[in-house]
Order: structure tokens, then sequence, then C-alpha cells
């Protein structure tokens, strides 16, 4: 089973590997509103969602890091979109290796905010570049899952 | 040697290519597919010598891609890099025939001990 430290870990790993550095572990974000949000099911036995959550600035920097832009030129709307979906799908890859099995679903991005700390089975509210990220485990219950 | 990457995410395409420049395999020409059922077809109009592709795609993943080509008679070597790396996934792969499993987050160095056998 998955521990806080073995997410944590996990979270640090990806950035430190798709972005060349390490998030610093925050205090909870603030609440304003209009994040930008990427889930992604995993669907089995054990039915959770991983989601990642920031602002859509920090969404923007992701983007333009993963694809290596220059500074000063800023990703599309769509490869914003990929780039939450990918960090999601890296995620949810090696937390479902984590649960032993199950099936991966494919990311999807839309606009919300983090869930409420009491919805969280885990939790790792992280800053990265000035910026508030949110990446979370939720059990769901499987039949709402597609 | 012609190499296609199969990923749903131009990012994830796009880090492949890079961490396979890093890796040393340079020189090379590579060609993008944006799903399983794209990849089946480029590599039957494009014969690449090598395909690298994503687990989890939209419209055929990766291994109905695999088992497809196999299917068919087609042996073009073929490696999985996905988010997805555990036993028994790399055994399914195995028995499909792939060369390798690569499980994101990957380094340069991740491909290079991967493919160093497959890419003179």
């Amino acid at each position: 089973m998955l521990g806080e430290d073995d997410l944590h870990a996990l979270v640090d790993q990806v950035w430190q590997t798709l972005l060349d550095e390490s998030p610093i572990r925050a205090d909870e974000p603030p609440t304003e509103t209009g994040w930008t949000r990427a889930d992604i099911a995993i669907a089995g036995d054990w039915s959770a969602l991983v989601r990642v959550s920031c602002t859509p600035s920090a969404a923007q920097r992701l983007a333009a890091a993963m694809l290596e832009l220059e500074a000063g030129t800023e990703a599309d709307e769509d490869e914003v979109t990929d780039a939450m979906g990918e960090v999601a799908n890296v995620i949810g890859g090696n937390i479902k290796g984590c649960l032993g099995g199950g099936t991966l679903g494919l990311p999807t991005v839309t606009t919300g905010m983090p869930s409420t700390t009491a919805d969280s089975l885990l939790r790792y509210s992280v800053v990265w570049r000035n910026e508030p990220v949110v990446i979370e485990l939720l059990h769901t219950d499987p039949r709402q899952l597609n | 040697m012609k190499i296609l990457i199969a990923d749903d995410s131009r990012v994830m395409r796009s880090i492949v290519l890079r961490t396979m420049r890093q890796a040393g395999f340079e020189g090379h020409e590579y060609i993008d597919a944006v799903d399983g059922a794209d990849a089946l077809a480029k590599i039957g109009e494009q014969t690449p010598d090598l395909v690298l592709s994503d687990w989890n795609m939209p419209n055929k993943t990766g291994i109905d891609l695999l088992r497809d080509l196999r299917a068919s008679g087609n042996n073009v070597p073929f490696g999985f890099v996905t988010s997805e790396g555990s036993d028994e996934m790399r055994a399914v792969a195995e028995r499909a025939g792939a060369l390798f499993v690569i499980a994101k987050p990957f380094t340069a160095e991740t491909f290079e001990a991967a493919l160093s056998g497959v890419l003179q």
C-alpha cells in the first residue's frame, strides 16, 4: 500500500526527471479559484483518482519547462492541457504500480480546485517556482468511473 | 535508422526525442505517431527500424499495436515507454514480443541501457 512518504518520493522523482527541479513541500495552498486540474482514474479492485492541481500560471510554466520553450515563449492551450495530463499520467502510472494492478484511464484536464483535505487519502502540497501545486490520491466509487 | 515514437502526448514525444538525443542516439530519423492506430498506419507506410510506444493511448493501445504487428508478421523491434512499469506489464509486454519496457519518468541513462543493444 502506498504511504504519504511514498507519494512524496514519487512526486519528487517525477518533478526531478521531467522538470530537472525538485518541488518544495509547502503548507496548504491559498484558496483562490480557477485552478487547472488534471485527473486520471485507476480502476480495479481499488478504485482511485489521481489529481494534480495548480494555478494556471503554474500549468503554463510546467508546459513551457517540459517542452523546453525559450524564455518568454508561452505554451499554447493545447500544450498546457497535454503537459498537465502527462504529469498526472506519469504520477498515476507509478501509483498504480504501488497499488498493484488495475487499469489506468486517460487523463482529463479541467478547471477546478483541489479537493477538500477530508476527501484526500493522500495529499502532497508543494511549491514549484513560487507557484502552489497539489497532488492528491482520492478514493472513488468504481461505479462513477468510466 | 528510422525510429517511430508513438505517444498521444506531444509533450511526451518531445521529451522522448530529447532524451534519445541526450542518450547519444543522434543522427537517426524520427517519426511521430499520435496513437496506436496512427502508428500502425505509419509503420506500414514508412517501415521504421524501431518503434518506441506508449502503452496507454486512445484508438489503439500500445499492446494492441504490438499484437497487431506480430499477428500480421511484422517483427519490427519494439519497446514500450510507459508510465506503468509493473512486473505484470513487463511480462505481458515480453510475451507479446517487446524488447524492453522503459518506465516514466526516465533518464537518458535508462534509454542508453535499454537501447544500447538495439541501436548502434
